[in-house]
């Protein structure tokens, strides 16, 4: 017997073995499900990506004359908002910043206001954030403070803005406004 | 001729069907339509985010782990368009000032806040994220148009809301 026909008698039993292999249903069931959950969880992964964050606001909440424990209420009394609350307004070129009563009885006055224009049409934070605590602690302004948006401003710009007045430390109390203007 | 064709159809289908075919993909599309239905994708009450439009901002936040109640804001052709959660779905004008337009939404803020403040009084807990308003807003979207929403939340006597973000690694 020479080695080609050893040779062919291999293969030809090979073919045999290869062609008579039944494949098993459980078998095929099983793989199928476990490659549709490896397709599955990728197309999870593709359609809700990340994790997700909250930048968090509260409206400011005001009790009638009766006196409210804190075990009453959620809005424990942390700040009162008066006059010397600081009032933030965003426009489309410039932040306007000062006090709340600044800006309700005086409201063309230039000496009780401050501007910061926006750099390149981005709002300059980090100034913002230098000369309110300068400001702050010259004007003994109060640790609440209002951020009023105009209308046209993009909801991202106004989300960002309101997250880095909150991350400041600068005040305790950081109030989304709304209708002031 | 008709009756012939219907009775030889049915021989070749009884023929087919009297012998296993193993490679026919029926039981595997069941197992895939299971791990798809279970795995979220389809029933998207497993995941209130599939199905809105919403695009929000990437910043890091704190982590949310309790949205509350959760509620989408997006604009489609002229209509600011909300969806919540539960798959209620709201709509108005874009640029609305009339609070009429909102008593729909209202009325729902209302009746879920009542609700969720009935199951909390139940089960003895006192857990204000959960009656705290999550508002997924669309990049597109200016201030002018969640102000209706934010003055919605004050009639519905909600008093903690946030926006939600993405978070970026």
């Amino acid at each position: 017997m020479t080695v080609l026909t050893i040779l062919q008698s291999k293969i030809l039993r090979m073919k045999k073995r290869l062609s008579s292999n039944v494949w098993y249903l459980p078998i095929i069931v099983l793989a199928l499900m476990l490659l549709m959950t490896f397709l599955s969880t990728a197309l999870r992964g593709i359609s809700t990506p990340g994790s997700f964050g909250i930048v968090e606001a509260e409206f400011p909440v005001i009790t009638e004359d009766r006196v409210v424990s804190a075990a009453e209420t959620w809005a424990q009394p942390r700040e009162t908002i008066n006059n010397n609350a600081a009032l933030v307004i965003l426009s489309r070129d410039r932040f306007y910043f000062g006090q709340l009563g600044a800006f309700g009885k005086e409201l063309s006055a230039v000496h009780n206001k401050f501007q910061i224009p926006h750099v390149d049409g981005a709002p300059d934070l980090p100034r913002l954030a230098l000369d309110l605590a300068k400001w702050q602690a010259e004007a003994h302004a109060s640790r609440s403070l209002i951020f009023v948006p105009t209308e046209d401003i993009p909801m991202p710009i106004v989300i960002q803005c309101f997250a880095a007045l909150k991350k400041m430390g600068l005040f305790d109390q950081v109030i989304l406004g709304g209708g002031l203007l | 001729m008709r009756g012939s064709l219907w009775l030889d159809l049915i021989r070749r289908t009884r023929e087919r069907l009297s012998e296993p075919l193993l490679w026919f993909p029926f039981p595997a599309l069941i197992a895939f339509g299971l791990v798809i239905v279970l795995r979220g994708q389809l029933l998207s009450g497993f995941n209130h985010r599939l199905g809105t439009q919403a695009d929000v901002v990437h910043l890091m936040a704190t982590p949310l782990d309790n949205t509350g109640i959760w509620i989408s804001v997006y604009q489609d052709k002229d209509q600011l368009v909300v969806v919540t959660d539960d798959h209620s779905r709201f709509s108005w004008p874009l640029g609305t000032r009339d609070m009429k337009d909102l008593k729909p939404f209202i009325a729902y803020l209302n009746k879920r806040t009542e609700a969720t403040a009935f199951k909390t009084t139940l089960a003895l807990e006192t857990e204000k994220n959960r009656t705290r308003a999550v508002l997924a807003v669309d990049q597109k979207l200016k201030y002018i148009h969640i102000r209706p929403i934010l003055f919605a939340l004050v009639e519905a006597k909600i008093s903690n809301y946030g926006f939600e973000t993405r978070m970026v690694r």
